[in-house]
């Protein structure tokens, strides 16, 4: 288990590397040049040989990938293309806003989506299951962007309950996180719904009945447990993809996360700054899986052993072949 | 005793003919039983209908053409069902001609990440080893990043225009579809039945063309409804976001962005092309849903 | 603890013969896309306090839906439940779900066909035990849970030890011996054992069914044995009932079933014919023509005339065959009719 989380551990810098060299090769192949984007209209080639030298852009593009790799190693972020400042000021308070805004909306989906997606499992057949997964699939297919507009003209412009955009109060974060939380929410409890509706339909359900288990010990406790693998990985997932995926909401509500910066900096050809912001989204996506394939760990007593070392596996095997 | 033998032979004829059948049409005999899937099937005809035919609905004239009088015209008024956008242009028009783009933009991709996806799935699983180990590490590592952040990177980088948008959101769908189709072909490739066919004799073409193939199709055939729904949606995002198709050409995504000006007075600019995408991607939705149901029944009703 | 076990057994001794469950007219019908299965047709049986009694018949003949009937596990939305199961004396058809709880696993259990699946590969094996002596008995302190959980994996040849183990840590005979534990565990006055040994190897399946008679014998309960293996039944039981289409088409003692020289169903007839004898000298085995039909597409009259050799113009159409009895033996079949040809 330590040595699998190890050897887990060791291979995020590298990956995190090739993502960098993924996004170098993807922002060379434009042909707008950022050098040009940055000088004032009218220059000289002398102004456009001092910039270009001034963010190393003179270098071929392997020399290029091998200092930012040296300066990122260092905690250097480099240096913006746009706001001629340090990538880090414009970049490391985007974190925490990105990371609240993914938090409270998969938190809140979470608690509304568990239970509804195991009451519907449950009621399969009724009338509650069919009008929720009729919702669902409504909510899933609206634009989350969209839905956005539409919160914002209804409770901003027209009723003027909440405002428009900002993230100063509480207020300022319900329709946002109700933006990102819908559409997510209507797939979760569908998938949650999925998930339970394979353990429901398992021998051992039909076994814990059949010892006289109360019908909420049988769902909460039997078929739930089961069914988490499945959830937390989707969990995971979104979480992740919130973090960065958020993109549209933080732009339609005005909020400054990595996301929102993301859009800037594609649009502005500012690669320090997608750099940054790009590994922070993989640093991030890959934390979450290397914590959910953990956690399918604790859940999952097949796995722990599969992961247990040779010397523990020997003994088990030593232990059946004496009983049997 | 002969009787029983030519009832006994009855009875085998008739499951003869019912497993005679092909896999299609079976599944159109499930799907047309549901009324559900009929409205949905019915609804995503006209939408490549509209497609295909927008020219003779509403000429592409009056979807680009801008005249200065009949600006931010409300929906109703003569001439223009839906009305007119900040320059003149008919949103009608707009939207019939956005079917077109939208489409194009769905079904190319969606088609061409899952063909290229089933390729490099196949590659993997029969090569296996190095190939496989390199292809997978490099999915690994286009999967640490967000597809949406993929697609806008590399449309940055090739510019704007329906062609570039194709080729982002055909590579943002890659990782997932190949490891999925990946991760499915090795599940058949185990299978008793495939390891039988192996055991008698079964070349490999013929394995894959006679047991791979039809259980990959259908999976393929699923989630690639969901690709189209998807990337329709995404490339929609993309034009709202400004890195979509380029100006003049109508697109949804583009028309809600310039409807974001003109929200708090015209607030149909906003609505109308925001709907639309919406039923498309409901209808697209739905029947993928109900076309997994009918490719494996006993799957139904799980999600 | 173990003084309560033998003192609920002395009593079962002393009661032997009286009626334990009685299943009247039982019928089962399962709908699934408006295509209707009729599982279980108008079934009676009756099981005797501490008897043994063996239901067998091919895959899809309705014996599981039968004994999950019993229980009241079948699914709630898609089957339909007619008849009366008299359980000591209460109907358990249409009785509360709260009745129902408390009678499954302290009075009537189940042992199922697989192994492998039906043990929750999440929680540990001894804790699955725990559960259904926790379900039964209120104010049971947790040492002796504890002390009764390792009683009864003892009781069936599992070291205590293991308990603490999951169930993908045994092998499939001592998965089913963990079963058996949760079965017997509130030593229950039915037990219902699903096809115990279908999913083991062959030497496995002798080891568990001798444990199960000892088990039995010991305890005194009574069992319903689900099989198609003709070989446990004549070890096992004292009474057979041969299934076919949901529908008992002969029911007896072990003698009156096993006995050649008595008449048989047909179908009887069959079974035995496809399994080869050792005294014997047989050439050929001799099968019973035809498929199982779908329970969704039951023929007219007499379910098994398709495939029946004797099988005549009378049995084609009409209601069912009516039941020829003489004393202890039923047989359901239009041979032993008056203006029936007699075998």
């Amino acid at each position: 288990m330590i040595k699998y989380t190890i050897n887990r551990i060791i291979m995020v810098p590298i990956l995190l590397l090739l993502v960098a060299f993924f996004i170098f090769i993807l922002l060379n192949l434009s042909e707008s040049d950022p050098v040009v984007l940055m000088l004032p209209s009218e220059y000289t080639q002398a102004d456009y040989d001092a910039m270009e030298a001034k963010f190393g852009l003179d270098k071929p593009m392997p020399v290029q990938y091998f200092n930012w790799v040296v300066n990122f190693v260092q905690g250097d972020m480099g240096t913006s293309f746009k706001t001629q400042g340090p990538v880090a000021d414009d970049v490391g308070f985007r974190i925490p806003i990105s990371l609240k805004l993914a938090f409270i909306t998969t938190l809140i989906m979470v608690i509304l989506g568990i239970p509804l997606g195991v009451m519907c499992a449950v009621k399969q057949y009724t009338a509650f299951d069919s009008i929720v997964n009729v919702l669902a699939k409504f909510l899933g297919s609206i634009p989350g962007f969209w839905l956005g507009l539409i919160l914002i003209m209804t409770f901003s412009v027209n009723l003027g309950w909440f405002p428009t955009y900002g993230t100063g109060t509480l207020r300022h974060w319900v329709l946002p996180v109700f933006t990102l939380l819908l559409p997510f929410l209507a797939n979760y409890v569908r998938q949650v719904r999925s998930a339970m509706l394979d353990c429901i339909r398992q021998d051992y359900i039909r076994t814990a009945r059949s010892k006289g288990a109360k019908e909420g010990y049988v769902i909460f406790r039997e078929a739930l447990k089961n069914a988490l693998l499945p959830i937390i990985t989707l969990t995971g997932g979104i979480f992740a993809t919130m973090i960065g995926g958020a993109v549209l909401v933080e732009k339609v509500f005005a909020i400054p996360g990595v996301g929102f910066k993301i859009v800037e900096a594609i649009n502005s050809r500012d690669m320090p700054t997608l750099l940054a912001c790009t590994m922070i989204l993989a640093i991030f996506t890959i934390m979450v899986q290397l914590i959910v394939d953990l956690s399918y760990a604790l859940v999952d007593p097949r796995i722990r052993s599969s992961f247990a070392g040779k010397k523990k596996r020997k003994e088990t095997k030593k232990l059946k072949e004496e009983v049997a | 005793m002969l009787k029983t033998e030519k009832a006994a032979a009855e009875q085998l004829v008739k499951r003869e003919k019912s497993t005679k059948n092909s896999q299609g049409r079976e599944v159109w005999h499930r799907l047309s039983s549901r009324p559900v899937a009929m409205i949905a099937f019915v609804g995503v005809s006209l939408l490549i209908l509209i497609a295909i035919f927008a020219d003779l609905i509403v000429p592409y004239e009056m979807a680009i053409k801008q005249i200065a009088t009949d600006k931010l015209m409300p929906p109703g008024s003569p001439g223009h069902l839906l009305g007119t956008d900040n320059f003149g242009r008919d949103i009608f028009a707009r939207i019939i001609h956005g079917t077109r783009t939208a489409l194009q933009i769905g079904l190319i991709s969606a088609a061409s990440s899952l063909f290229i996806s089933a390729i490099l799935a196949s590659v993997c699983s029969m090569l296996g080893g190095i190939v496989d180990n390199i292809i997978m590490r490099v999915i690994d590592v286009i999967s640490c990043i967000p597809g949406l952040v993929v697609a806008l990177a590399i449309c940055a980088a090739l510019g704007n225009g329906v062609p570039q948008l194709i080729v982002a959101l055909t590579f943002s769908g890659l990782p997932m579809h190949t490891k999925m189709v990946r991760s499915v072909a090795l599940t058949l490739s185990k299978m008793d039945y495939v390891e039988s066919a192996v055991a008698l004799g079964g070349k490999p073409s013929y394995i894959m063309y006679r047991h791979l193939f039809p259980n990959l199709t259908s999976i393929m055939i699923i989630n690639g409804t969901a690709q189209v729904s998807m990337n329709i949606m995404m490339g929609a995002t993309l034009g709202f976001i400004g890195l979509g198709v380029k100006a003049p050409t109508p697109e949804w995504g583009t028309m809600l962005a310039s409807g974001l000006n003109f929200m708090m007075r015209n607030q149909y600019m906003v609505l109308v092309p925001g709907l639309v995408l919406a039923i498309s991607a409901l209808l697209i939705n739905t029947l993928g849903d109900c076309l997994r149901d009918a490719f494996d029944p006993q799957l139904k009703g799980r999600a | 603890m173990l003084s309560i076990r033998s003192s609920r057994a002395e009593h079962r001794r002393k009661n032997m013969g009286e009626k334990l469950l009685e299943i009247k007219n039982l019928s089962v019908r399962y709908t699934a896309d408006k295509v209707v299965s009729r599982a279980v047709n108008q079934v009676n049986l009756s099981i005797d306090k501490g008897e043994v009694l063996g239901l067998v018949g091919e895959t899809g003949a309705g014996k599981t839906t039968t004994a999950l009937s019993i229980l009241g596990l079948l699914p709630k939305y898609t089957s339909t439940v007619e008849g009366e199961i008299i359980f000591d004396g209460e109907n358990l058809k249409g009785a509360s779900e709260k009745k129902l709880r408390s009678i499954r696993g302290s009075r009537i259990s189940m042992i199922f066909q697989d192994p492998m699946t039906s043990l929750n590969p999440v929680f540990r094996v001894g804790s699955q035990i725990a559960d259904v002596i926790r379900f039964h008995n209120r104010n049971i302190s947790h040492h002796e849970i504890n002390q009764r959980v390792d009683n009864i994996l003892s009781l069936v040849g599992i070291p205590p030890s293991r308990k603490n183990e999951y169930a993908h840590q045994f092998s499939g005979g001592m998965k089913q011996r963990v079963m058996i534990a949760i079965a017997i565990a509130c030593n229950p006055d039915l037990l219902i054992a699903d096809e115990p040994t279908t999913a083991l190897d062959v030497t496995i399946q002798a080891q568990v069914i001798k444990m199960m008679r000892g088990l039995q014998k010991e305890m005194g309960s009574s069992v319903m044995l689900i099989t198609h293996d003709l070989g446990i039944v004549a070890n096992f039981c004292d009474k057979v009932a041969i299934m076919y289409a949901g529908e008992i088409v002969e029911y007896g003692t072990l003698e009156d079933v096993f006995d050649k020289s008595r008449p048989h169903h047909p179908y009887t007839n069959g079974l035995f014919n496809s399994i080869p004898n050792i005294t014997e000298r047989t050439k050929r085995l001799t099968p019973i023509n035809g498929l199982t039909p779908h329970p969704s597409e039951l023929p007219d009259g007499c379910k098994f005339h398709p495939r029946c050799p004797k099988g005549s113009e009378y049995c084609q159409s009409g209601d069912n065959p009516s039941k020829y009895i003489n004393g202890t033996h039923m047989i359901q079949c239009h041979q032993f009719d008056k203006g029936g040809a007699i075998l």
